[in-house]
């Protein structure tokens, strides 16, 4: 063979080695390295120096890619399918063994992750609903409210009859147009039976080709067109005439009779359109003869608003334009400075405007979402430290998978399988739990969401869809971790202490958890506070103790017989008459004052229709001037006579530049047209809830528009009290429907929204709380477990129980406090932009942060002190004998 | 008959492989190529036939001890087969059959 050694000049170029070493696959490169250094010698034997670098060179060009080729490895070893149903047995066997083992620790994070997953489903349950609301409607995306904005700034509520002419008749794009008119609750008379009717409506056909409906009898096109029209939904006809309703005849609120023309299945839930019984517009204009006025432009109710349907392919931004210019044409009559068409997807969003249902602002829907997504965080943080400290324990199983050949995916495949057990396991009973919840969500928050089908696909798309993700998110790092470990040393020592970043990254995610608990704590301490300020804040008028009744046929005469007797019983007190009592979001009449001392020559004040009693009644106090006297009739408004003699109040005095109340007296406003003069003002009060500003008022003495009258009762008699009012009204108006209710209900249902929130608010604490102390039982009777020997040891040299108890406490307290230290600044900034949105607001006190801080340190001491208190009592001899 | 799927270079390479006989590594098959055929071939060339034969199943391979010579690093021994053998049999046999029915005079030309 060739000899042993090659003399020097035999060796082929350094480079050329070295980029075959480079560029060779490894495999092959050892035995390929030493053929051609042979052949190396053999060429150059052969044909010297340049003849052998050539061969060389050509050669190991040859085997270099992309020439070469790749010797592929040889299968000693089939791999059995990683799917093998032997080994999914096995899988299941693992992951069951494995819990049943851990029974503690899988209850806990079991209990955890279905308690996160329950609020959380039962919140996308009203989420979902939330953005439901009138998607159904074929055209929906054609459909648009009319909305105007008024020179101040503000949305005008209702749109004029006017418009929607205009509208028909002058915008080419424009398919339909039409008035929507909502009344609210009526009586209705059918027979001799009476009534409450809910949802009532009046509009023309023309509505029902925008919106739709599912016709049972009639059609839009006929059933609303003749006066005394009237259309119901199936419901309401099944309760009035116990089935077939057509062509019967009801009276309605005993002004009018209607013949039934129509019948509709009941509109879903989920529509801002509740229409239950439709009566068609001629009927309004016979009831209403303003309505027959199409051409002036002024007046107006706040549940009159107007839908439009775009032809197809056109633009809302035209009309827009369109009828701002014409607004501002009519600036005297209107003085509206705007029109916007908004689209029917934003209105179940807009709380600026009376809904005909409800409104929800998009704010809470965001914070349902974001309280949401936290829950399932805390539960994720929960399942992945359970899993970590468990993971020691398994490190034998780990090692010996590995030794029997596991790869480490297919262990991380494993441990997905055993968390997405868990988790899906979770999501069942998440599930069931939310049934239950969603039947309670309309206490919690204004929706109506309990009502909606709520098993529907895309319930079973988010399950799926929120199982993966929390299978991913709770289980990626266990699972890495796990199948990282090193068998040798986890079969080495019989106990494996947990690593120091382990720790450290249990620690972060504990003090996380225990942020957005505290967070939520702080927020709903708050939260409550402010409701408890709204319900305890001094309005400016006296409200306990009051029954309100409608006064159904504003006859003047009436209600002095009412008053008279009900005056005759020793349970009332005091009656007084007037449009409304001072805070009211029903029947609010408002009206554009003129005075030159306002900015803009006028300025939108609250009417209030009063009689001689109103303030004493209420004991809002007079500031300056006198009271209204019976004398002082509006009789001469809206003719040339100046004997209007009105009140006003503290800010529309100030509004007209007046500091002293004093000498507002003798103004001369003009209020529609008619000049009236002030004779005294009164003291401000809060009109609307306490989220709004103090409004300017004026106050007129009126007989013909008081609505409601006012009643104080013995708040010791109230049943008699309320016997007695029931009897005498329903005397008087025989053909109405009765209802009496408390003042203070009324004022605490403005704070409804608030109130339920913080209901909710209160839950997700509550869970938020509970699902962090769930965690840190675990682990610390996991770490109990561990340090079973050392404090056996401690004991046995002299430890005390409560030094024991403060050595395994110390740790986690820590962590709580550390959690405190970030939670609060956190909780105080989102409490201060959450309350910037409230002109009356509680404080931010620092009790509440105490507050919190002492509860999460309570509940985080007594989860630890039951484990730790165990763990210190235990006899030393037990642990220590068994090695 | 079946159709040994073998390429005329590839055959000479698993005649060689035979020849040298337990000899047979990626230099020697170089040398002894060039040796009987005349013909010039690139390394690659023969490295991967050696590959792709290995990959047929006609050789089988398995690398051999450490070495003095180059610098200590291992041959690759190549082996002929039972299917191997085979094949370079059933290719003789062919060409055999083949030549027999050449006519005659068509061999005295040559």
């Amino acid at each position: 063979m060739k000899p042993a050694t090659s003399p020097h000049n035999q060796t082929p170029p350094r480079w050329a080695q070295r980029l075959l070493a480079w560029l060779h696959p490894s495999d092959t490169l050892e035995e390929v390295q030493g053929d051609l250094e042979e052949l190396y010698v053999w060429w150059y034997k052969e044909g010297g120096h340049l003849y052998a670098n050539t061969r060389y060179l050509l050669s190991i060009i040859s085997v270099l890619p992309p020439f070469v080729r790749r010797r592929q490895t040889r299968q000693n070893y089939r791999q059995p399918l990683l799917m093998h149903p032997a080994m999914i047995r096995n899988y299941l066997k693992a992951a069951f063994r494995s819990l049943s083992k851990n029974k503690l620790y899988s209850l806990v994070n079991l209990a955890g992750l279905t308690l996160g997953l329950g609020v959380a489903i039962t919140l996308f349950w009203i989420v979902r609903f939330e953005y439901s609301f009138d998607r159904y409607h074929s055209k929906a995306d054609r459909i648009y409210r009319v909305n105007s904005i008024d020179k101040f700034g503000e949305q005008q509520p209702h749109i004029h009859q006017t418009i929607i002419k205009t509208l028909k008749t002058q915008y080419p794009q424009i398919e339909k147009a039409a008035n929507l008119y909502g009344w609210g609750a009526k009586t209705v008379k059918a027979g001799t039976k009476i009534f409450n009717q809910n949802n009532v409506f009046f509009t023309s056909g023309d509505m029902f080709d925008i919106i739709d409906a599912e016709w049972i009898e009639g059609s839009p096109k006929q059933s609303l067109n003749a006066p005394g029209n009237v259309v119901i939904d199936d419901e309401t006809a099944l309760k009035m005439f116990g089935g077939n309703a057509m062509g019967k005849t009801f009276r309605f609120d005993n002004l009018t009779d209607l013949t039934v023309s129509g019948i509709i299945r009941k509109l879903p839930v989920n529509s801002e359109f509740p229409l239950q019984m439709i009566i068609s517009w001629e009927t309004l204009k016979q009831l209403q003869p303003e309505f027959k006025n199409e051409d002036s432009w002024g007046g107006g109710d706040s549940m009159d608003q107007g839908f439009v349907l775009l032809k197809k392919g056109a633009s809302a931004e035209p009309v827009n334009k369109g009828l701002t210019s014409l607004a501002l044409k009519h600036q005297d009559d209107t003085g509206i400075a705007k029109f916007v068409l908004q689209p029917l997807s934003e209105m179940h969003f807009d709380t600026e405007k009376d809904a005909f249902n409800y409104s929800m602002s998009k704010w809470i829907i965001y914070s349902l979402a974001c309280i949401g997504m936290f829950l399932i965080l805390i539960a994720c943080i929960n399942f992945i430290n359970l899993a970590t400290v468990q993971s020691i324990q398994r490190g034998r199983e780990i090692a010996m998978r590995k030794v029997l050949g596991s790869g480490k995916g297919q262990l991380i495949g494993q441990f997905f399988g055993e968390t997405a057990i868990l988790v899906f396991v979770a999501i069942i009973f998440g599930s069931l739990l939310a049934a239950n919840l969603i039947r309670y969500s309309s206490e919690m928050l204004n929706t109506q969401a309990a009502q909606s089908e709520i098993w529907q696909g895309s319930t079973i798309v988010f399950l799926l869809i929120l199982g993966i993700a929390v299978t991913f998110l709770a289980g990626i790092y266990p699972a890495v971790m796990l199948s990282k470990s090193e068998p040798i040393r986890a079969l080495q020592s019989r106990l494996s202490a947990p690593s120091g970043r382990g720790v450290s990254l249990r620690s972060k995610l504990i003090v996380l958890q225990f942020v957005i608990a505290q967070v939520l704590v702080i927020c709903t301490i708050l939260g409550v506070k402010q409701v408890k300020y709204f319900y305890n804040k001094d309005l400016g008028f006296e409200k306990s103790g009051i029954i309100t009744v409608a006064i159904p046929d504003r006859n003047a005469a009436n209600c002095e017989r009412l008053r008279s007797q009900l005056m005759q019983h020793g349970q009332i007190r005091d009656v007084t008459f007037g449009l409304t009592t001072p805070a009211s979001h029903r029947n609010h009449w408002w009206g554009r004052i003129k005075h030159h001392a306002f900015a803009d020559g006028e300025e939108t004040f609250r009417i209030q229709h009063v009689d001689t009693n109103y303030f004493n009644f209420f004991h809002i106090p007079l500031v300056a001037g006198r009271k209204l006297t019976s004398t002082d009739t509006t009789s001469g408004l809206g003719t040339s006579k100046e004997n209007t003699y009105v009140l006003i109040n503290e800010k529309a005095a100030t509004d007209l530049g007046f500091k002293n109340p004093e000498k507002a007296i003798g103004q001369k406003l003009e209020i529609w047209g008619s000049k009236g003069t002030v004779v005294g003002v009164v003291r401000n009060y809060n009109s609307e809830d306490l989220k709004s500003k103090l409004m300017p008022h004026i106050y007129f003495y009126t007989t013909w528009n008081l609505q409601l009258a006012s009643i104080r009762i013995d708040n010791q008699q109230k049943a008699a009290a309320l016997a007695v009012i029931e009897k005498s009204w329903k005397a008087m108006y025989p053909n109405y429907y009765f209802e009496a209710k408390f003042l203070e209900d009324d004022i605490t249902k403005f704070y409804d929204n608030e109130k339920k929130l913080s209901n909710f608010l209160q839950l997700f604490a509550g869970i938020g709380i509970l699902i962090g102390s769930l965690g840190l039982f675990g682990l610390v009777s996991f770490v109990v477990t561990q340090r079973t020997k050392e404090i056996s040891v401690r004991k046995v040299l002299g430890a005390t129980v409560p030094s024991i108890v403060k050595l395994l406490s110390k740790d986690f307290l820590k962590l709580v406090l550390v959690a405190f230290v970030i939670a609060v600044p956190l909780a105080w900034y989102a409490m201060s932009r959450f309350l910037e949105g409230y002109i009356y607001r509680t404080e931010i006190e620092w009790w509440i942060f105490a507050m919190a801080g002492i509860l999460s340190v309570v509940v985080a001491f007594l989860t630890i002190s039951f484990q730790s208190i165990k763990a210190a009592l235990m006899n030393p001899v037990k642990s220590l004998k068994s090695e | 008959m079946k159709r040994t799927n073998l390429g005329e270079f590839e055959e000479i390479v698993l005649l060689i492989v035979a020849i040298l006989d337990g000899d047979a590594y990626g230099a020697t098959i170089n040398q002894e190529l060039e040796r009987h055929t005349g013909r010039k071939v690139t390394f690659g060339t023969v490295h991967n036939t050696l590959i792709r034969l290995e990959e047929k199943g006609f050789l089988t391979s398995k690398l051999g001890g450490a070495t003095a010579e180059r610098g200590g690093r291992r041959k690759r021994i190549f082996v002929v087969t039972a299917l191997g053998s085979r094949a370079i049999n059933d290719i003789q046999q062919l060409r055999n059959e083949l030549w027999q029915m050449v006519p005659a005079h068509f061999l005295k030309l040559t």
